[in-house]
């Protein structure tokens, strides 16, 4: 009974405890502190404006621009060149250029082996 | 006294530190409510008021720059407590213990220079309580016990209603004495 009363004793205490807090003052500096934070954070967002910042944006979107541009020539070259000497873009070119004759002509188109 | 908004909004500097005069004080007490740490409550502090700066223009004309103040307080206490709880819950001291067999876990950084000596013991076990309830109930406790807010203003800083504010000081009333209850009986049993 005696313990219950005393840990009733202990709870109120507690709750008394926060309801006693001496309010409590800041720095006299604060002001400039946050005033420096402030100004810092601007001139942060500006720095990004700065001339080394930009250069490091240009050299990045010339570096993008430049193998986009060999990304694409790679891949519409090869179509848009003129058959090197000894390339066939047909068997037909390939016949006439041989002068294959035309039983041999069937076999080449076919692809079946001669034997048979 | 109050402050020029139209002056705030043009970024009147000397404006600025006007405000700071009126309410630091006042954010710094509730930042000191929520998290019982001068150092951190002074960083936080801090904080506000550059988020103040950089968003006043979004300060609607009419409503209170004090509860909006205190709006912006409280966000950045939740954000700072739970940080910190995440940052315990990687300990792997922590996973140790069991939630019920430890109800109250005691402030490790306990330092609110507000409380005297012998109050101290006390005042840390119901912080340890506190920590222990859901965001809102402690919210409203700490606005109305430490603060010393009542119901009308607490329901403004919210943005809740007057029934909401005494049910969850009802609720966060009978959770603290629970878990204090439950803290006295095991310290008291050793």
């Amino acid at each position: 009974m005696e313990t219950r009363t005393n840990i009733e004793d202990q709870i109120n205490k507690a709750f008394n405890s926060v309801k006693d807090i001496e309010p409590v003052e800041l720095p006299f500096d604060f002001s400039d502190k946050v005033m420096n934070k402030v100004h810092s954070e601007k001139n942060n967002v500006r720095s990004l404006y700065t001339f080394p910042s930009l250069l490091k944006v240009a050299a990045m979107i010339t570096i993008v621009l430049v193998n986009v541009y060999t990304l694409k020539l790679a891949l519409t070259s090869n179509n848009a060149l003129p058959p090197a000497p000894g390339q066939y873009t047909s068997i037909n070119d390939f016949v006439s250029d041989y002068g294959i004759n035309d039983a041999n002509y069937e076999l080449v188109t076919s692809n079946k082996p001669a034997h048979e | 006294m109050e402050v020029d908004i139209g002056e705030l909004k043009s970024g009147n500097e000397q404006a600025f530190r006007q405000l700071m005069a009126i309410h630091s004080k006042g954010i710094f007490n509730l930042c000191l409510g929520m998290i019982p740490n001068r150092e951190d409550a002074e960083d936080i502090t801090q904080d506000v008021f550059v988020e103040a700066y950089k968003h006043i223009r979004t300060f609607r004309e009419g409503a209170h720059i004090k509860t909006w103040l205190f709006r912006i307080a409280l966000n950045k206490c939740y954000d700072h407590i739970k940080y910190s709880k995440r940052q315990k819950r990687h300990g792997i001291m922590q996973s140790l213990f069991d939630k019920e067999d430890n109800p109250i876990e005691l402030p490790s950084n306990f330092a609110h220079p507000g409380i005297t000596i012998e109050n101290k013991e006390h005042a840390q076990a119901i912080y340890g309580a506190l920590d222990a309830l859901p965001e809102n109930q402690k919210t409203a406790f700490t606005l109305y016990e430490m603060q010393g807010m009542d119901y009308k203003q607490i329901s403004d800083t919210m943005e809740i209603s007057l029934s909401a504010v005494e049910s969850l000081l009802s609720r966060a009333r009978t959770g603290l004495r629970k878990k204090l209850h439950t803290y006295y009986t095991r310290n008291a049993s050793y």
